[in-house]
């Protein structure tokens, strides 16, 4: 089986205009904002959990 | 996606992150979008705005540049592409303020005929109940996964 590469993810989503990947653009992980906002995402879920018929084996 | 007015975008090689310019009367503000994961098939969507000198990001600037409907437009437009690469994913959106959660909250609104058949949507109530997306509902966060 072929390897799939990156191109082969853009053209599946086949929408117009394709995804355009900035190779310069950060990834911006670890990022203060963005951690901050993660944490507080996770602390949310771990108190409140999934909404109720989701789960692994249901998807 | 969704035929709605939505700015121009890239995204860095992983994904995560998404890049576009809001154009106004303020000028050109830059904005960054991205995902994190925070559990299994489960990320956490962050968006603000990029202080291209100091690498700060905030979402509390109120910038005032007219153009919040193409913003929105191309936030959907985002998570759309984003749940095409990564089909399993769950996406948690909150606001940093009430008056963002609500912003959120009245796009969904407006859009919900284009959004419904294409994504699962949950709101979580003041009790930190789920439930599945009712217009009309006042909600804190949103849980979003592709139908």
């Amino acid at each position: 089986m072929l390897r799939k590469t990156k191109t082969d993810i853009l053209v599946r989503v086949g929408t117009k205009p394709l995804i355009t990947v900035d190779p310069s653009l950060p990834s911006f992980e670890g990022h203060p904002f963005f951690e901050k906002k993660a944490n507080a995402a996770k602390k949310l879920f771990s108190k409140v959990g999934l909404p109720k018929g989701i789960s692994k084996k249901s998807r | 996606m969704f035929g709605l007015d939505k700015y121009q975008y890239s995204t860095d090689k992983t994904f995560m992150a998404y890049h576009f310019i809001s154009n106004g009367p303020q000028g050109a503000i830059q904005k960054i979008a991205k995902f994190n994961l925070i559990g299994e098939d489960l990320y956490n969507f962050g968006f603000g705005d990029l202080d291209a000198v100091t690498g700060d990001i905030s979402d509390t600037v109120i910038s005032d540049n007219k153009d919040v409907d193409v913003i929105m437009g191309t936030v959907g437009s985002i998570i759309y592409d984003f749940t095409n690469i990564f089909p399993h994913a769950m996406v948690s959106i909150e606001g940093t303020n009430k008056a963002r959660t609500r912003l959120y909250q009245m796009n969904i609104n407006k859009h919900w005929v284009r959004i419904e058949p294409v994504f699962d949507v949950y709101g979580l109530l003041e009790d930190e109940s789920w439930e599945p997306f009712k217009k009309g509902r006042n909600y804190i966060a949103f849980l979003g996964l592709k139908k």
